[in-house]
């Protein structure tokens, strides 16, 4: 089994301060990608939330890292205002039920992950193929749980994993959507990136980069 | 808003829209009366469009009442953000608050008239949704009473305001109809029997099942011969 690190405070801190700051650099993108199948408010949604979380990142950063996903998950549970808000919320609650008290290695960590999607498809009654969210993140979850059997090299598994990420996000382009707001487009849905899976994108090579850096 | 009485059955709206909101929340109120509990929340935080999860666990935990709060939303992600509100309340409470597809104004209103009326939690919802209440509890085999409808006015609404505090005195599962007509009504529910259209000389058809089965009958039939006592 690899070990990634323990999720100390220091580490907690620069994944708020990482994902809220990506999400800030791609606010504009996200909006201009909703704006094409949904109401145009995914960019501002997202940065509220993330914002709201970097806002009390002092106080997560004296959590263990459950107890800060969980926290996360409900700031951005309450204060984003959006479909965004309860569906990121989920995954993050949903992740949090499944971390360990102390170290947590890859394989906990993939763990962590089909929990929150679980949650997060139980709050949307969604699951793949719906041009969505979990386009991204189920693939990606997939991938996680195969590689970490194989004990693979730690460096080239997160290279994977972004690769996968971004394949499964511009599969996205050729759904139609079957949920959400994008779903009352139908057909005309088809031929644009999903808003929600670009965010999961997103933060899943933002999380990547910032594991393979701290790891070097 | 702040309601004293809390035996009526609640009324949530929760729209993407504060105007939708307290629109659709005034037009329950002006139906529903002054006793049944109504809470809204509409838009999101900062005022714009969207849907706010704290806005409306802050909305159910206002208008919380034992008799239960149904909750009518505009579009999917209102209902979800609902769904994500009421899993934040204790699950006794939870079990006591049921989510409506019912289409919002029309659904609220009619949930607001049932309520008023004393409809209990299943009651209220089952009338949003212009759902048939228990209609296949009743076999064929029931026997079928017939009363003619003498009141000049019908079985319009003081009557049937009556009728259907009587059917609600027994434990019984009472229907109505036409006679002329095939779809049998909870007798209990005032959405209902006023939507029969029940005017004078006409022929309602009655049956129950349950305890007190004959003597509800009876009864109501005695009221309707005496003319609702009016």
């Amino acid at each position: 089994m690899i070990n990634i690190h323990s999720m100390n405070a220091q580490c907690i801190n620069l994944l708020i301060t990482g994902t809220a700051t990506c999400i800030e650099e791609h606010r504009e993108l996200l909006t201009e990608l909703d704006s094409k199948i949904g109401d145009a408010d995914h960019g501002i949604n997202m940065s509220r939330g993330f914002q709201a979380i970097l806002a009390i990142s002092p106080e997560l950063s004296e959590l263990n890292f459950g107890e800060a996903l969980k926290k996360a998950g409900m700031t951005l549970l309450m204060k984003v205002g959006g479909a965004s808000g309860p569906l990121f919320g989920s995954l993050f609650i949903g992740m949090s039920k499944a971390t360990p008290q102390k170290e947590i290695n890859l394989k906990e960590f993939a763990v962590m992950l089909e929990t929150g999607i679980a949650d997060v498809k139980k709050r949307g009654k969604s699951d793949v193929g719906e041009k969505t969210m979990l386009d991204v993140l189920v693939p990606v979850s997939i991938l996680l749980s195969e590689e970490v059997k194989n004990a693979a090299d730690k460096k080239q598994l997160l290279q994977n994993i972004v690769q996968q990420a971004e394949v499964s996000l511009e599969t996205t382009r050729l759904m139609q959507a079957t949920k959400g707001r994008a779903s009352y487009l139908g057909k005309r849905s088809i031929g644009h990136l999903d808003p929600g899976a670009m965010s999961s994108f997103l933060l899943i090579k933002t999380i990547c980069d910032l594991l393979n850096n701290n790891n070097e | 808003m702040n309601i004293t009485m809390r035996n009526n059955v609640g009324v949530m709206i929760v729209s993407h829209s504060l105007a939708i909101a307290t629109g659709t929340a005034e037009m329950v109120r002006q139906i529903g009366g002054e006793n049944i509990p109504i809470s809204y929340a509409g838009g999101s935080a900062d005022g714009g469009l969207g849907t706010d999860v704290e806005a409306i666990l802050k909305g159910l935990q206002e208008i919380w009442t034992e008799a239960g709060i149904v909750v009518f939303y505009d579009l999917g992600s209102a209902e979800m953000s609902s769904e994500a509100a009421i899993e934040l309340l204790p699950e006794t409470q939870q079990k006591k608050i049921k989510i409506c597809s019912a289409p919002l104004v029309e659904g609220a209103v009619l949930a607001g008239v049932e309520s008023c009326g004393g409809g209990d939690l299943d009651q209220v919802k089952l009338v949003a949704e212009k759902r048939q209440v228990s209609i296949d509890e009743i076999s064929d085999t029931t026997e079928t009473h017939r009363v003619t409808i003498t009141h000049p006015i019908g079985l319009h609404a003081r009557p049937a305001v009556k009728f259907t505090q009587l059917a609600k005195c027994f434990e019984a599962n009472i229907q109505v109809k036409l006679e002329e007509q095939t779809i049998w009504v909870d007798a209990k529910s005032i959405v209902r029997v006023m939507g029969l259209k029940a005017r004078h000389n006409k022929v309602l058809n009655l049956q129950a099942t349950g305890i007190g089965a004959p003597e509800a009958v009876n009864q109501l039939m005695v009221l309707v011969k005496n003319n609702f006592g009016e």
